[in-house]
């Protein structure tokens, strides 16, 4: 159990940059007065980013990637069950990597 | 832990303990394919030398699996401290999205409640109390259970990892690399409400995809993001609050919503 003081420095920093950006965001929104509009454009945030990390992954993924996100949203929308859904897609992932 | 167990009523944002629970419950799915992930991280962190108090210590203290992967990258000994920080700071930029976009649900807490809370919150616990708020949820409760419930699958799959020390099989033969995109996309499409959620999305997904091309590192979350945001910004239709954000809670009909 033992922590080399360089490591600990490089984690203490990690720490501090990475709680910055979690509270920041948060902070900087309370500076800021709210229209109904800054509202509604936050709700599509979090879509936005989920597309963001979706289609990279996707696209780097090439036809398997394509198909899995394919059966899972179509899993999704038959059973509403993300373990479903996921399970559905990684299937299909491994499945269309043997045959590509 | 947990801020307090008090409900705020000036709003109908309100924070209650089965809300927490509700919240655990919702991010099971999640919660499994961070565990993967956690273990895969466990035993990468120990193959490029850190001992297990460190290991433990790094996801209790800083927690973001994708910033911690990326510094491993670099952990090679004398420590390049300033590009490991570097490198986490980028990368977790995008940390300031999830926090804006979570302000209007969690400002009804006071501060001394929230910033702690803030700690917790990551990706997947995110995504899936945020998605959750889509379809009409409003207990704070709910946000801390899916993020803390995510931390809790998190950090045993990590010491387990560690213990374990190899013997795992390649996550990438059996898809499980795979994991967290399809769970991300299964998440997307749960919050699927109106028609005009593809106008956001798109621009989204085009602008993350080309900044994926032309640009270096994570940098095309952040793009995605606040082109999503703006978007719905410019263009979409402002929700009065006294009303619900959604109709048909089931969302299984959601197209024909707001068109």
């Amino acid at each position: 159990m033992t922590i080399d003081p360089n490591a600990l420095l490089a984690i203490v920093l990690m720490a501090v940059v990475t709680y910055a950006c979690r509270a920041g965001g948060y902070w900087l929104m309370g500076r800021v007065t709210m229209s109904p509009r800054v509202e509604t454009g936050l709700t599509y945030l979090p879509g936005a980013v989920l597309i963001s990390l979706v289609a990279p992954a996707m696209a780097e993924e090439g036809i398997p990637g394509v198909c899995a996100v394919a059966v899972t949203a179509i899993a999704m929308r038959r059973t509403n069950n993300l373990l479903v859904a996921m399970v559905a897609g990684i299937g299909t992932v491994w499945l269309v990597r043997q045959v590509v | 832990m947990s801020p307090g167990i008090e409900t705020q009523s000036h709003s109908r944002d309100v924070f209650t303990v089965d809300g927490v629970r509700r919240g655990m419950r919702a991010a099971i799915p999640m919660g499994i394919g961070v565990a993967v992930y956690g273990l895969v991280f466990g035993l990468l962190a120990r193959q490029v030398g850190l001992t297990f108090a460190e290991n433990l210590l790094m996801n209790v203290v800083v927690f973001a699996g994708a910033a911690q992967t990326a510094s491993l990258d670099f952990w090679t000994y004398p420590l390049p401290i300033l590009s490991i920080v570097a490198t986490t700071l980028l990368i977790n930029l995008r940390l300031i999205l999830l926090g804006a976009a979570a302000r209007p649900w969690l400002r009804a807490l006071p501060d001394r409640q929230v910033y702690p809370m803030l700690h917790v919150m990551a990706d997947e616990g995110w995504a899936v109390a945020m998605n959750a708020r889509r379809r009409g949820e409003r207990d704070i409760g709910f946000f801390l259970g899916a993020n803390l419930f995510v931390g809790l699958c998190w950090l045993p799959s990590i010491a387990a990892g560690h213990l374990i020390g190899g013997g795992v099989g390649d996550p990438a033969a059996v898809g499980l690399d795979f994991a967290f995109t399809t769970i991300f996309a299964a998440t997307l499409f749960n919050g699927y409400r109106s028609r005009f959620d593809l106008v956001p999305w798109g621009a989204a997904g085009a602008a993350a995809l080309l900044a994926w091309q032309l640009l270096p590192g994570t940098w095309y979350v952040l793009v995605g993001g606040i082109t999503g945001f703006v978007t719905g910004f410019a263009f979409g239709k402002p929700v009065p609050a006294s009303e619900p954000m959604l109709d048909g809670a089931d969302g299984a009909d959601g197209a024909d919503g707001a068109t």
